[in-house]
């Protein structure tokens, strides 16, 4: 089983194969390596010098919308940049592609990192939220058992089972009544 | 008289004669083996490099040190070994009546050398039938890459040399000066020859390539020897002499260019290769040479199997040196 150099073919300028283990074929090969025309454009489908031109004109629209090329059209330089940023070992020999795709999934990894991590911070709101309510409530409540008159009182102390003595005043069975609520929680 | 126990290195001496005038035979009717550089590797591994010189040889002043060659290699490919191996069972009915069943005896060892020999022939053929795909399943049934050192199928207008000064490419696709894949006649050799005689160097100086062996299927084989052995020009009224009567040396018929190992029809195929160095494109490496070995044991079957068992691996080099048409134009 004989096996070429894919390493020494893909590293060669132009590439003389599209990746590791995959060959031009006859199209592509004519046009990266007779017609010149850029590999990673080849790589995407163009196989025309019309083609190309109409490629980098999409690319520049896509790069106007998303502040930046595709992936796959980004230099050497560019991608070891990116993969060093989200934390992506590579070595010299990573063919572009591969280090390519590694990027689109470090990249995917930290978008759904974020989107926990958003999560996380709503639900915490969430919870924070949720005790200005409950006191809020407290608040209310406190607010609706002073308006009430002490024989008022009285009936919902006896009608919640909380027990109270002649000597009471109106807002020691309050007290009585909030302490029992709470127990009963 | 049954051949018994004691009798058994008779018997593999009679086998090992069977098998040898087998081989002999088998390898008279393979063409493979002409093309193909063929020799003995042992070692697990073959690795080919197909070196340029760039800036080789230059102009130095008298007392000047030589210039260093640039060493920069070109590309490079690695066939590895794999054993292939068939079994010559000798069995008990057949030692007992060996009066009346020794064509049996015959018959196998025949039938078994005959179909390594030709396998290997035939997966020769099929690295040039393959040629313009980037793998395919070879005669043995395994699936294999049939790319060349640059990566690219071995018939390609785009080969490259690999260099790191120079992204010079070139083509090795039999044309008539219109189409490429011309089927097999007078123009499409004529020109196919002025192209390889005229292919640059990867630093473009013109290193020409001889394309002087003609290597046809079955079916070509008349057209193809009337055409470069007529004495005059084949199939024309005129009374021209043949030009290329001389120029091309030999018309190599290879039957099993006919048809491919999976079984299409590839009967309008047909080659040109530099005979001084097809070798350079087309190898072949032995780790062992076919062999007929006795078995070690006796098995419950009663059986005596013997084995033949080789291990090769065969590639193609630099592809400049055989130029290839599927005959579809």
């Amino acid at each position: 089983m004989p096996t070429p150099n894919w390493a020494k073919a893909l590293s060669q300028n132009p590439p003389s194969c599209n990746d590791i283990g995959i060959p031009w074929t006859e199209a592509e090969a004519k046009a990266v390596l007779i017609d010149r025309i850029p590999a990673d454009y080849v790589r995407a489908g163009a196989l025309s010098h019309e083609a190309y031109e109409k490629m980098k004109g999409k690319n520049d629209l896509y790069k106007e919308k998303h502040g930046e090329y595709p992936l796959i059209f980004w230099t050497r330089d560019e991608l070891y940049h990116e993969a060093d940023r989200l934390e992506i070992p590579y070595t010299a020999t990573t063919p572009k592609t591969i280090l390519a795709n590694a990027i689109e999934l470090g990249r995917q990894k930290e978008e759904i990192r974020k989107a926990e991590e958003e999560t996380k911070k709503e639900e915490q709101e969430k919870t924070e939220e949720k005790t200005e309510e409950e006191v809020e409530e407290e608040a209310e409540e406190e607010i609706d058992l002073k308006e009430l008159s002490k024989e008022e009182l009285k009936n919902i102390a006896e009608k919640e089972d909380v027990e109270i003595s002649s000597t009471d005043n109106k807002g020691d069975i309050i007290k009585k009544i909030k302490k029992a609520r709470k127990l009963h929680e | 008289m049954p051949i018994l126990r004691s009798d058994f290195n008779l018997l593999t001496d009679w086998l090992d004669s069977l098998f040898n005038e087998a081989a002999q035979n088998a390898i008279a009717d393979m063409v493979g083996d002409r093309l193909f550089d063929v020799k003995d590797h042992p070692y697990y591994t073959f690795d080919h490099v197909v070196v340029h010189s760039p800036g080789g040889i230059q102009r130095v002043a008298d007392g000047q040190d030589a210039p260093t060659i640039l060493t920069d290699e070109g590309n490079s490919i690695t066939g590895t070994m794999t054993k292939y191996a068939g079994n010559v069972p000798i069995t008990e009915g057949l030692r007992m009546f060996v009066e009346a069943r020794g064509q049996d005896i015959v018959g196998i060892v025949k039938s078994v050398t005959h179909d390594a020999f030709d396998k290997i022939d035939q997966s020769y053929a099929d690295t040039l039938l393959f040629g313009w795909d980037t793998s395919h399943t070879d005669v043995w049934d395994a699936s294999r890459t049939s790319t060349g050192p640059d990566a690219l199928a071995l018939f390609s207008a785009s080969h490259t040399y690999g260099v790191a000064t120079s992204s010079r490419t070139y083509s090795n696709l039999l044309n008539d000066g219109t189409n490429n894949d011309p089927k097999l006649g007078r123009a499409a050799i004529v020109e196919s020859r002025r192209r390889a005689r005229t292919l640059l160097d990867p630093e473009g100086h013109v290193r020409p390539v001889n394309l002087d062996l003609l290597i046809v299927p079955a079916r070509l084989e008349d057209l193809a020897e009337r055409t470069i052995f007529s004495t005059q020009m084949s199939g024309t009224a005129n009374n021209d002499t043949n030009p290329l009567k001389g120029k091309v040396k030999e018309v190599i018929t290879w039957p099993r260019l006919d048809t491919r190992s999976n079984g299409t029809d590839t009967s309008e195929y047909w080659f040109l290769a530099d005979s001084m160095n097809v070798g350079e494109t087309l190898k072949s490496r032995f780790a062992k040479r076919p062999l007929l070995e006795p078995p070690e044991k006796v098995h419950t079957s009663g059986n005596w199997d013997y084995i033949i068992s080789f291990w090769y691996t065969w590639l193609t080099g630099h592809a400049k040196y055989v130029f290839g048409s599927r005959g579809l134009n």
